[in-house]
């Protein structure tokens, strides 16, 4: 009797022992068995559909002459204080609508990673921080920003007179007579908080009546430009072959991913968490979140200053942006995203947006300051999930990976998601006259 | 090579392949799954379709009324606008000046909305929430506060929210 009460746990022991030597011999891998209805409903979610939101307030959108003056103007380097600088600089078609920067570089430095522009506007909120509404007025931004275009929002209208009148008129009808310089100086935009800035003193010398001529121009000019970006979606990825394949009973998935791909999918939506915030079609809930992340160093090594408020900054500022829905060049009119909007949302506080992760491999450097340069070091980060946030705390959800979760398995399921570039008319210049 | 030493091999493995370094913390609403579940995600076999019409209700807390919550499941992120219908709990009429404030929050993950949601009055004793969007899928729970002069009771209605719906194109 004694003896075996002392020998039955040792079989246990024992047998516990064998366990745990043989889920490490087998290199801790979960079990490889075929997908659960819920596993196969929650990759369902995450097929890629060709259903694109409807534009915020732009009622050009979708229509195919604005989207090839946009497409001009997307590639155009004219449009720059210098010459130099194009929306393509910046997002540059053969690296996914990228620069492949930690931050970007447009006449100057700026403190952030420049995002891709396939699949922006599938978002409510544009921009890492979601200071913008619409793709459209999103477009507005870099050009008259010191560090990118350089420009002003007068020299646009004049570019545009000059060289785009014809396909601009077909599209949105006569433009004002901007070739009277007394009533449009060359140069001039509103620069709020500097009254003596030259740009501003100009602006501010125009009738209001004409400054609202060029506001308008200037909203076309960015609807034009969303018109363009709305050809510009993510494409079929081999993640979404096997999940069709897989829902149609083909058990193998087409032999689409590869057992590590595969393994990485099945952490991606159990263990690891990622779909927490990496969900729907694109891979991102389109919200907000403090990852907690480190301070980030720009190209030569040298550490950014300044902490970056994200979120609270740009919930903010989209509220205040005089081309955000409902205002008058918006062809909106209802503006519920806006309006429910709460810029007092506790975790908005150094929180950024969720990004895609349809192309995510073709996208380094990573982050909203490129504090990653490639996946395995985005994959270190969530596995330490090292210091605290800057600002705010890090969302409580995440806890750091667990050892079960192979950074391999995962890197091959995030591969899995590239998919081709849009189709070859889109990623340069129009070939044809406008 | 003793019984301890397996045993002491088997941890190790085991802490090596098992969970995360920090646990996930309890959700308020798990309908026994395990834990892990918070941050992982198989619990949405349980969860409603999107499209589904869902009618929550039961008692406020202090008994004092019957308040039926009704809704449209909708994908995770859109903007819905629920109706909520209240009475006394004996069945008497709520009076035109009684309010409704509606909330969500998602307890294990100490969050709520990301919106600012606004009630209005349809006709006494119902009421319409605009604004309201579950960003997450997952447990969340609803609170429905009713306030009649300066008197409140409140009823908490727990919601699993679905993943994303099978887009229509995608079986294709
Ligand atoms: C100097 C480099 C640079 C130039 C030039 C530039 N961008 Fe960007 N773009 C960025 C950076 C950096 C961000 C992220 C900035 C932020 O979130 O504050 C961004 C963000 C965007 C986004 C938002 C993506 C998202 O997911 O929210 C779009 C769309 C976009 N740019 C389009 C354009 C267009 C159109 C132009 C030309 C009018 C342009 N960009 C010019 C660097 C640039
Ligand atoms: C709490 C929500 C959340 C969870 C959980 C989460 N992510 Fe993220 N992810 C984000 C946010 C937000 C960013 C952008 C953060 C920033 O730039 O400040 C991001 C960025 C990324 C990026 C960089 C993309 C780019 O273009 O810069 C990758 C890759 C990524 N996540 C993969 C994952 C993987 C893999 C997991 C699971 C291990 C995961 N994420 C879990 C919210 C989340
Ligand atoms: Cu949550």
């Amino acid at each position: 009797m004694n003896s075996t009460a002392r020998r039955l746990p040792r079989m246990v022991q024992k047998l516990l022992g064998l366990l745990g030597l043989l889920a490490v011999l087998v290199g801790c891998k979960p079990a490889d068995g075929p997908w659960t209805p819920a596993e196969k409903r929650l990759m369902a979610s995450l097929v890629l559909t060709s259903k694109l939101p409807e534009s915020t307030g732009n009622y050009v959108a979708d229509e195919p002459r604005a989207a090839k003056l946009g497409q001009a103007l997307f590639f155009d380097k004219a449009l720059s204080g210098d010459g130099k600088v194009a929306c393509a600089t910046c997002h540059e078609p053969q690296k996914y609508f990228t620069d492949g920067r930690r931050q970007a570089q447009g006449m100057g430095a700026t403190s952030r990673n420049a995002p891709t522009v396939l699949g922006a506007g599938w978002f409510p909120f544009v921009f890492l921080d979601g200071r913008k509404d619409s793709l459209w007025s999103q477009a507005l931004g870099p050009i008259e920003a010191d560090n990118e275009h350089g420009f002003d929002r007068l020299a646009l209208a004049h570019a545009l007179y000059d060289r785009y009148r014809q396909p601009y008129e077909a599209v949105f009808g006569s433009m004002p007579n901007l070739a009277d310089v007394q009533r449009f100086p060359a140069h001039g935009k509103p620069v709020e908080l500097d009254r003596a800035h030259p740009l501003q003193r100009a602006w501010a010398a125009m009738q209001m009546a004409d400054q609202e001529a060029v506001n308008q121009v200037f909203a076309h000019f960015g609807k034009a430009i969303e018109a363009f970006e709305r050809h510009l979606q993510p494409q079929p990825a081999p993640f979404d072959h096997y999940v069709k394949a897989v829902l149609a009973g083909n058990t193998n998935g087409g032999g689409q991913l590869d057992p590590a791909a595969q393994r990485g999918l099945r952490a991606f939506m159990g263990r690891a968490g990622c779909v927490n915030c990496h969900n729907g079609p694109l891979l991102s809930d389109r919200g907000f979140h403090n990852l907690g992340l480190p301070g980030a160093k720009d190209d030569k090594g040298q550490m950014l200053t300044g902490i970056d408020g994200g979120r609270t900054m740009g919930a903010g500022k989209v509220k205040l942006d005089p081309f955000r829905c409902g205002q008058a060049h918006s062809d909106a009119k209802e503006c519920d995203e806006l309006r429910f909007l709460d810029p007092r949302f506790a975790d908005f506080v150094g929180a950024f947006k969720t990004p895609s992760l349809r192309n995510v491999a073709m996208t380094a450097p990573y982050f909203h300051a490129g504090q990653a340069q490639n996946l395995r070091e985005v994959l270190d980060f969530y596995r330490t999930l090292p210091g605290r946030a800057q600002l705010g705390h890090r969302e409580f959800t995440l806890q750091p990976l667990p050892g079960s979760v192979d950074a391999d398995d995962m890197i091959a399921f995030l591969n899995s998601l590239t998919g081709p570039l849009p189709a070859v008319e889109w990623l340069g210049p129009p070939k044809d006259r406008l | 090579m003793k019984g301890s030493h397996f045993l002491l091999l088997g941890i190790i493995a085991f802490a090596a392949c098992g969970k995360p370094a920090v646990p996930a913390p309890a959700p308020a609403n798990t309908g026994g799954v395990p834990a892990a579940a918070v941050v992982a995600a198989p619990a949405v076999a349980t969860a409603p379709a999107v499209g589904t019409a869902m009618e929550l209700g039961g008692t406020s807390k202090a008994g004092k009324y019957k308040i039926t919550f009704s809704f449209n499941v909708e994908n995770m992120g859109a903007l819905f606008a629920p109706v909520t219908r209240v009475q006394h709990f004996d069945g008497s009429p709520l009076p035109a000046d009684a309010t409704v404030v509606v909330d969500a929050t998602m307890p294990a993950h100490h969050h709520g909305m990301m919106t600012k949601p606004e009630t209005t009055q349809l006709v006494p004793g119902q009421f319409r929430t605009q604004g309201m969007r579950l960003h997450m899928q997952g447990n969340w729970v609803f609170s429905v506060q009713v306030r009649e002069g300066d008197q409140t009771d409140s009823l908490d209605l727990p919601f699993e929210q679905p993943p994303e719906a099978l887009p229509a194109d995608a079986a294709k």
